[in-house]
């Protein structure tokens, strides 16, 4: 009995349910959602959300958070491009790409934690910035990707699954164990949790948070390079509106906006919910612009029942903290 | 001019609880209109329960308030505000960019029409100040820039701008230099003309002779009774706030008192000042000694031990272990040099809430449990936990559980187990037994006792002065951000009850700043 | 003569160190003040444009020329008087940017479909306030953070719009009244109704902040919450006032804006727009922590702006790098406004007022201690 009851309580459990609830009711309502390749194909559009999610949750968990994330998806998806166009190799185009999510990450922190400035404000302005600087490199000429050597993410196959979602997969077991199980994860926690109790437990509470920064910057870059493959170009705004989905999925996967909480693979689930409805909605040949409203009501809906939750959780605790209080 | 003989504030029967402290019992008695009312006690006294019920804060569980004969229910500051009763807290309520006429005026705006009377407002705020023979000048100036007294000026012209018969001060002269401070006490002569009542809540026991007519002491949450401090002393009142009745929790700590002479000085602290905070302090500790720290609310016991761990900096000084001066730039330098703090209000700044017990034991030695330097082992993790739940007899169903889910004296233990895995050897602790019951104490003072006894010292800053002077080798006692003199403990020695609370009056007279 | 002391007045000044420090404080407040009063920066700014560039090209600041921009930047204006508003009550709209798209849409649609004028134009205005609610109770009812209930506005109402539009864009709307209306066509020499629109609404809503009861609890929400609602001010019923005030004025914003371009293409959203209000308002003196703004410093700012991107296309620059100078300029005001914070706070240590937004752990009337 207690086995189960725990597994309620677990903060991924919402999202899963969701998920699952979602998954079969539009395999009822549509054969064609059924298909192996429309599978295939939710999984694949909701990579992009996934990595920019996982990263956010790393920083909305350290009680941040970052909104420069959607114009970093086109910064990293350009640079890798530019680089691929030089004649680079794919290794080093890649580092490229990535790096320069590291970069913005890195100061967007710097800039947050040394100044002490808003941290909204500041990513909300590096957003700006970096739009700008992305619009410029595309201005001219569009950035190809087909043809490249990281044109096909998408495309390839490894039996029914695309390579994209077997590296997703792996990517997500990484973040998921960073978090969970490294000290770093573990200061992120503190840090978002308490970080006047992080301090005089000898964290380093200044450094957790700008390395959250870099974490959001590089899964943006990461989501930034799948993007332009999956689009076989590069274009500016590809990834205006993820910021908000982004924080959509970590909240939906259990992320608390006020930190102290987050899950990776709860972040994940909520990118899978995302992207079903997302498919769902497609398959109804409902407008795709539908899907902005739903998402707009529907981070609306996590971050309050977020907030139910917990307060249903203050409320069902009571049984046990008696238990804890009569043992002690 | 003597104040009048109707009470026009009566407390009647008062009692407030919180989870497991009883804040107020039964407290009882009367302000009369014009009179300088002393409200003393020690920290933890009740002084500030009772404030926040008069002040409409909070509601009391039993018992009335009455005022000018009739009994009212105060339910929120605004309602308690409108009824005539204003408080000037410590921390000011002020909007920083509005001028004193705004900020008196706020939430009861004169108006002309639909707009503001500024004309009016200003008139009246004026003649206020004028009252108050304050510079006129200041009127169109934002408050922030005006200097504390006058912002406490402000914020009781706040009260009287519309009648107010109760004027509750909060230690008001805390932030003020002395010349300001008489100029409160012209001021507050003055509500004394006008027939308001001003209820003084203050540990400057010497301020009390000053300006107050009338002493009521709190003690342990009960009225213990009221004196005229001019005619019976300061003596006297500090017996009140002292006298206990009760035995103490700590346990006897029978080779306590017997510090070996060659006992390493574990560390030493030399000139140690920060500006406005801390001045001049200098002290050391030996291996196996327990040093408490005594003084009343803003004596800086807690900027100093926060100091000694790096959490906020020194100016100039020194904190020396082992002959080393060390260099302190974050609490984590501090743990690798062996000092840790359990910091007060656990709660808010030392425990990890939603955390699991074993996750907050291994918060500052998480190096003890990394597998391949970064990766956290879940497994020893919970062993180290559960080794440490046994030695210190912490109750928790499992070590997965919450950490809000323990009791207060749980969650205490949990965080010195934390520093005791971090192998601190200088144990720094900020209130420990606060808001603790009677058995979990006893368990802290005992875990204490035995760091010490293993060879390692302990620093306690504690507001339950009969316990800290059992439980201490030595009690420095700290005033406005000074060492204002040293007393012995009694730790390991038998003396009668007689003899303790002579102790603790002496802590108090020097805490007070009060002349023997 | 020292104030505050209750010595006689015959009694000579003593402390003369005391009086000097005092006078020193008071003196460098009131040139903080100064400095960083609403309005100074980008009145400095035109001033400074106007000499350099009278200098090197008349061409660019004839009256005339001086005429586009104000112009141009009206719709720019009016969101940033907005902004301003809900800024010192210290709160943050970002959903403006979809509702200036959707005002215009609206407004272009519904004259299309044949309503009248007057009535399409008071249909869109409710519908400003309408999503002004709606922000309003999300952060006061459901207490998310401004920026999030907003973002998910801003997002909400760009996916309404386009489901709406399918992307379309919308013409032929525009008749005689509607260009003079939205500005293409003058009413008098150097005079549009959007600058007349502009004008009266930057009066009254200077007015209402400065001179109105309003006004003043708007102020205090932002500069020192708790005290607000100690003092009883009622701080849900005047936010979710400054989201309406700040939905209707984007709306106003749309429907102006429309007239002015002839067509409305929701599919390139006008998003960016709420970022360059924040910098008008930010530039006007807005503080984004609340408590302090301009209403004419915003319009100032707006021009500035426009003035800025004007000058920026006259030296051929890279369009896109004014959306980067849009990002910088927001990052150096509130850098700005964050140091003469910890300026003025260094500067006079013993005026210790509460802070707003830090955590409090005793002597405040909020905490729960015994």
């Amino acid at each position: 009995m207690r086995r189960s009851l725990r597994v309620l309580q677990l903060q991924e459990t919402p999202a899963a349910s969701a998920v699952v609830a979602l998954v079969v009711v539009f395999s009822i309502a549509s054969a064609h959602f059924r298909t192996v390749s429309n599978i295939n194909d939710l999984l694949l559009t909701s990579l992009f959300v996934l990595f920019v999610a996982i990263g956010m949750t790393f920083v909305l968990t350290a009680g941040g958070i970052d909104l420069s994330v959607g114009s970093v998806m086109g910064l990293g998806g350009a640079i890798t491009g530019l680089l691929l166009e030089h004649g680079a190799g794919t290794t080093l185009a890649l580092a490229g790409g990535l790096m320069s999510g590291v970069v913005v990450g890195l100061l967007n922190g710097l800039v947050i934690t040394r100044l002490k400035l808003a941290d909204f404000m500041v990513t909300l302005a590096s957003l700006s910035i970096v739009q700008g600087i992305v619009e410029m490199m595309t201005a001219n000429q569009p950035i190809n990707y087909s043809g490249n050597a990281l044109g096909n993410l998408s495309g390839a196959t490894v039996g029914p699954v695309s390579v994209a979602v077997i590296y997703a997969v792996v990517i997500t077991v990484i973040m998921a164990f960073i978090l969970r199980f490294t000290s770093f994860g573990r200061a992120i926690f503190a840090v978002g949790m308490n970080p006047r109790a992080a301090r005089l437990s000898g964290i380093n509470v200044e450094a957790t948070r700008v390395l959250a920064y870099v974490v959001s910057g590089f899964m943006a870059a990461l989501a930034g390079v799948f993007l332009a493959s999956y689009l076989s170009t590069v274009q500016a705004l590809q990834g205006s509106g993820y910021e908000l989905e982004a924080i959509a999925a970590a909240v939906i996967g259990g992320t608390s906006l006020l930190g102290g909480k987050g899950s990776v693979w709860g972040a994940a689930l909520g990118a899978l919910l995302l992207g079903t409805l997302q498919n769902g909605l497609v398959l109804a040949s409902l407008s795709g612009y539908w899907f902005d409203v739903v998402e707009g009501a529907v981070i609306v809906a996590a971050v309050a029942l977020g907030g139910g939750l917990q307060v249903l959780r203050t409320i069902a605790i009571p049984v046990e903290s008696r238990r804890a209080r009569a043992a002690g | 001019m003597k104040p009048v003989d109707k009470p026009i504030v009566e407390v009647r029967g008062v009692s407030k609880r919180f989870p497991g402290v009883p804040a107020l019992d039964d407290v009882s008695f009367d302000i009369r209109a014009g009179e300088v009312l002393a409200l003393v006690g020690e920290n933890g006294a009740g002084k500030s329960t009772l404030v926040k019920i008069l002040s409409g804060v909070y509601r009391p569980d039993s018992g009335s308030v009455v005022l000018r004969g009739k009994v009212v229910s105060l339910h929120d500051p605004h309602q308690a505000q409108a009824l005539g009763i204003t408080t000037v807290y410590q921390e000011t309520t002020l909007v920083p960019g509005f001028t004193p006429v705004q900020n008196i005026f706020l939430g009861r705006e004169l108006r002309q029409g639909p707009f503001l009377d500024e004309h009016l407002m200003k008139k009246k705020a004026r003649s206020l100040l004028r009252e108050f023979d304050t510079d006129e000048s200041i009127l169109d100036m934002p408050v922030e820039g005006i200097g504390a007294l006058r912002q406490k000026v402000v914020e009781v012209l706040k009260g009287l701008a519309f009648e107010a018969a109760l004027v509750i001060l909060d230690e008001p002269t805390a932030p003020l230099t002395d010349r300001e401070r008489e100029a409160l006490f012209g001021h507050i002569r003055r509500l004394k003309e006008r027939d308001v009542a001003v209820l003084l809540v203050t540990h400057r026991l010497e301020e009390l002779l000053e300006i107050a007519d009338r002493a009521i002491v709190l003690r342990d949450g009960r009225y213990v009774g009221s004196v005229e401090p001019r005619e019976t002393g300061i003596r006297q009142l500090v017996q009140m706030m002292v006298g206990r009745d009760v035995e103490s929790v700590v346990p006897f700590d029978a080779g306590g008192a017997d510090m070996a002479g060659g006992a390493d000085e574990l560390l030493r602290v030399e000139g140690l000042t920060r500006e406005g905070v801390l001045k001049d302090i200098a002290f050391s500790v030996r291996s196996g000694e327990i040093l408490g720290v005594a003084g009343l609310a803003g004596s800086g016991r807690t900027e100093l031990v926060r100091v000694l761990v790096g959490a906020d900096k020194a100016d100039t000084g020194a904190i020396m272990k082992a002959g080393r001066k060390l260099r302190l730039k974050s609490p984590k330098d501090a743990i690798q040099n062996g000092l840790a703090l359990a910091p007060e209000e656990r709660k808010v700044q030392g425990v990890f809430q939603t955390f699991s017990v074993a996750k907050n034991v291994s918060a500052a030695g998480l190096r003890h449990v990394l597998k391949f330097r970064f990766f956290i082992n879940e497994r020893a993790e919970s062993r180290l936990a559960r080794d440490y739940v046994s030695r210190l007899s912490i109750r928790t169903p499992s070590v997965s559980q919450e950490m809000r889910l323990l009791s207060g004296g749980n969650q205490q233990k949990v965080l010195i187990a934390r520093y005791l895995v971090a192998n601190a050897e200088v144990l720094i602790l900020d209130e420990p037994t606060q808001g603790i019951d009677v058995g979990a104490k006893s368990d802290i003072y005992g875990l204490i006792q035995e760091h010490v006894r293993a060879g390692g010292a302990a620093i306690v800053v504690s507001s339950e002065l009969d316990d800290l002077i059992r439980l201490s080798n030595r009690v420095l006692v700290m005033r406005e951000g000074r060492i204002a003199g040293e007393i012995e403990g009694t730790r390991g020695r038998q003396l009668k009850m007689e003899e303790h609370r002579l102790l603790d009056e002496d802590v108090l007279h020097l805490a007070a700043g009060v002349a023997e | 003569m020292m104030a505050g002391d209750s010595a006689p007045r015959s009694r000579p000044v003593t402390v003369a160190d005391e009086s000097r420090r005092m006078k020193a404080r008071r003196m460098i407040v009131m040139g903080l003040a100064n400095v960083t009063r609403p309005g100074a920066a980008p009145a400095l700014f035109l001033v400074l444009v106007t000499l350099v560039m009278g200098v090197l090209s008349p061409n660019f600041v004839s009256i005339s020329g001086w005429y586009f921009m104000v112009n141009e930047s009206i719709s720019v204006a009016l969101i940033a008087i907005g902004t301003t508003i809900v800024l010192i009550s210290g709160g943050i709209d970002l959903s403006i940017g979809s509702m200036i798209a959707l005002g215009g849409a609206l407004s272009g649609s519904l004259l299309l479909h044949g309503v009248p004028m007057v009535f399409a134009f008071a249909l869109v205005v409710c519908v400003g306030a309408g999503v002004g609610v709606v922000n309003g109770l999300l952060i006061v009812g459901l207490r998310l953070p401004d920026f999030i209930a907003t973002l998910a506005m801003l997002t909400a109402v760009r996916g309404v719009l386009l489901i709406w539009t399918h992307g379309d864009p919308i013409l032929g709307y525009m008749t005689g009244s509607y260009s003079r209306i939205g500005g293409t066509t003058k009413i008098a020499p150097y005079l549009s109704v959007p600058i007349l629109v502009c004008l009266g609404i930057a009066v009254i809503s200077a007015v209402m902040l400065q001179k109105t009861t309003l006004g003043r609890h708007i102020h205090a929400i932002g500069g020192n919450r708790e005290a607000a609602v100690l003092a009883g001010i009622r701080v849900s019923r005047v936010k979710i006032v400054t989201y309406v005030i700040s939905g209707v004025l984007a709306a106003v914003s749309g429907i102006l804006l429309a007239g002015y371009l002839t067509e409305v293409s929701p599919g390139t959203n006008a998003s960016g727009y709420e970022l360059i209000a924040i910098a008008a308002a930010v530039m006007g003196g807005a503080s984004l922590y609340g408590g302090r703004g301009s209403v004419f410093g915003a319009c100032l700012g707006a021009v500035a702006l426009t003035v800025m991107t004007n000058l920026l296309q006259w030296w051929n620059v890279d369009p896109n790098l004014s959306d980067v100078l849009v990002g910088v300029l927001i990052l150096l005001a509130i850098a700005l406004q964050r140091l003469s914070i910890v300026v003025a706070e260094r500067r006079t240590p013993s005026s210790r007022v509460a802070r707003p937004r830090t955590a409090r752990t005793s002597g405040g009337p909020g905490v729960a201690r015994g």
